[in-house]
């Protein structure tokens, strides 16, 4: 008998079988997170010290480096790695959904349809939160692609090609929203709508920090009866699945992922993609994996917006932009490379 | 959903009752009534389009009767949780789809899954019971192989290992030997008598009739939508219905090892 990649970790009554490689991969992620998160917070004109870094975070900050942790840097961080997180747990949910790395909620327009619902509720009904209209547009846009292929999410050609329809509508809907609105309003919202960190608070950390609360265990738990669906709908119902019920859930909460990311940090484009298909490569396995999915969506926008705050001539872009810019590129070879295995 | 009325009558088995089964308007059987024997292993034959594997599929519960019902355990199984389902009857499509990057022994603890729990996803037991399946099967060799890297027959052993693994009463296989080369297909059908001689009750699509004759126990011939006949092989296959549902002009032989009766084409040159 070879070796076995899994092992089984058991807390009470609770039992999880893991993957090794899936383990280290998570270790690695989370210290280059720790690594991006220390550059973050230290380099620059305005950074904290290193060595202030330990009482900084213990609450003992004064002055410019109390300023920083806690109104300028801080929050921007932990919205990133947050909001990453929950584009990462979205994007692998949804790619298995779809049986399909193309089938992420970013190409099919839920990103798109989110930022619409925002700038419908902010500019139009100021009084509701734009967590809510975020949600709602990304729900909306995932009900019409759904009706718009005819068949659900399981043909991926028509699911990117309905997508592509949603996206141009939602933008359409937004742009309309946005010219006819107030200047000064309308301006905030221009550089938000391809996904910024530049003026979230404290309080986008405190929505999108309840919100990955609840939908990382939910989608942990759950992603073992998606990763069945990876085996054909007839396969997973001999092995007990309800293949439609758990494509639903599967696709709820990566709608509320998806929504309350672009809540906090707009609609970053393609970190749910990317994020997903990294770590199921390095991984090497098969299952849904939804925490490794996770840190590595947070690693990417960290990065991205590490860059997008010290890099020159990038340097106070929005974050969406840079992700746009690089996830594009991947985007292209994703087509290419599903285009030649004949699953397109 | 009624977990509690579940098993109340195992003897009743697995049946299906006054069934309407199609598709997308077009029906392909009516008042359709079966009742899969027990301990046999039975093979489903009939010409291209009879409702053979819509049958099966009925049965695996992948298919929704528009009409009547499947009934396991005297209790509609639509009643029953999908899980306590899978762990009475194992199913395996024509097609199953072989994930990328997953090894085989994980694809076989798959076959677990009706007996996890969203919090409860291993039990102690669990491992040796794949390792038996993979044993059982002749895929221990490989546990450790990605899937994709497989041979067809190889791929088809992992998937019977799977629905070992499941450890049902009921094991039931669409076309199991369909694009496997020949000696593949009698593996494949040597399985399928080890599982009987377990205990276990297979029923299986099969597309070749002599190979359903010899190694099934249990014969269940249909045309348009209807089993016209059904019992041991040697007793159901004559030239009669040979003709009559096959449309072939052929001589029932004997195997001459088993005995079973063993369908040979008429030469047309030869007069009879």
């Amino acid at each position: 008998m070879g070796r076995a990649v899994s092992t089984v970790i058991r807390v009470g009554r609770l039992a999880f079988p893991v993957h090794r490689p899936a383990v280290l991969f998570c270790l690695v992620t989370t210290a280059a997170l720790v690594l991006v998160s220390a550059l973050t917070l230290t380099l620059g004109e305005l950074g904290i010290p290193l060595a202030e870094i330990p009482s900084a975070l213990s609450g003992g900050a004064e002055g410019t480096s109390a300023f920083v942790l806690e109104r300028l840097r801080g929050p921007r961080l932990a919205t990133a790695i947050i909001a990453g997180a929950l584009l990462g747990i979205s994007g692998a949910l949804f790619q298995t959904v779809t049986g399909n790395p193309l089938g992420s909620p970013d190409v099919i327009g839920l990103g798109a349809g989110a930022g619409a619902g925002v700038a419908v509720i902010s500019l139009v009904f100021p009084l509701i939160p734009s967590s809510i209209g975020a949600v709602l547009g990304a729900g909306l846009a995932t009900v019409l692609v759904y009706v718009c292929t005819g068949r659900g999410f399981r043909s991926p050609a028509r699911t990117i090609i309905a997508g592509i329809a949603v996206a141009a509508l939602s933008y359409a809907i937004t742009q309309y929203v946005v010219s006819t609105h107030l200047r000064d309003a309308a301006s905030q919202l221009a550089a938000y709508l391809v996904g910024s960190l530049n003026a979230v608070n404290a309080q986008d950390v405190v929505v999108t920090g309840i919100a990955l609360g609840v939908i990382l265990p939910a989608a942990i738990a759950f992603s073992r009866d998606v990763s069945m669906l990876e085996m054909g709908d007839d396969t997973a119902s001999g092995v007990g699945i309800d293949p439609n019920r758990t494509r639903t859930i599967a696709v709820i909460l990566s709608v509320f992922a998806a929504g309350a990311s672009v809540a906090a940090a707009g609609p970053v484009s393609f970190v749910a993609l990317t994020a997903p298909q990294i770590a199921r490569r390095v991984i090497g396995t098969s299952h849904v994996s939804i925490v490794p999915a996770a840190l590595t969506g947070a690693l990417v926008l960290a990065v991205a917006d590490l860059a997008a705050q010290q890099v020159p001539f990038v340097e106070g872009l929005p974050v969406g932009v840079l992700t746009l810019g690089v996830g594009g590129i991947y985007l292209g070879y994703l087509l290419v490379r599903e285009h030649s295995k004949g699953r397109l | 959903m009624t977990t509690a009325t579940r098993f109340e009558n195992p003897a009743d088995g697995l049946r299906i009752q006054d069934a309407r089964l199609g598709y997308d308007g077009r029906i392909v059987s009516d008042g359709l009534n079966f009742s899969v024997r027990e301990g046999e292993f039975t093979a489903i034959i009939g010409p291209n389009g009879c409702g053979k594997s819509t049958l099966l599929k009925a049965l695996a519960r992948t298919l929704k009767p528009l009409a009547g019902k499947v009934i396991v355990d005297g209790v509609d199984v639509r009643t029953l949780r999908p899980k306590a389902v899978a762990r009475r009857i194992a199913a395996l499509p024509q097609h199953p789809v072989a994930p990328e990057s997953l090894r085989v022994r994980d694809l076989v603890a798959r076959g677990r899954h009706p007996y996890h729990s969203l919090l409860r996803q291993w039990h102690p037991g669990d491992a040796e019971i794949v390792d038996a399946a993979m044993a059982a099967t002749g895929v221990a060799d490989y546990a450790d192989r990605l899937l994709t890297e497989l041979s067809g027959g190889q791929r088809q052993r992992v998937w019977i290992a799977m629905v070992l693994a499941q450890q049902t009463d009921y094991v039931l296989l669409d076309e199991p030997t369909s694009f496997l080369d020949l000696a593949h297909q009698v593996e494949l059908l040597h399985l399928c008598q080890d599982m009987r001689a377990d205990g276990r009750t297979v029923v299986a699509v099969l597309h070749d009739i002599n190979q359903a004759a010899r190694y099934a126990s249990h014969l269940v011939v249909m045309h348009d939508g209807e089993i016209v006949r059904e019992g041991a092989p040697g007793d159901v296959l004559d030239a009669e219905v040979v003709a009559d549902v096959f449309g072939i002009d052929g001589i029932i032989e004997r195997d001459s090892q088993s005995g079973a009766p063993m369908i040979t084409v008429r030469d047309r040159r030869v007069p009879s």
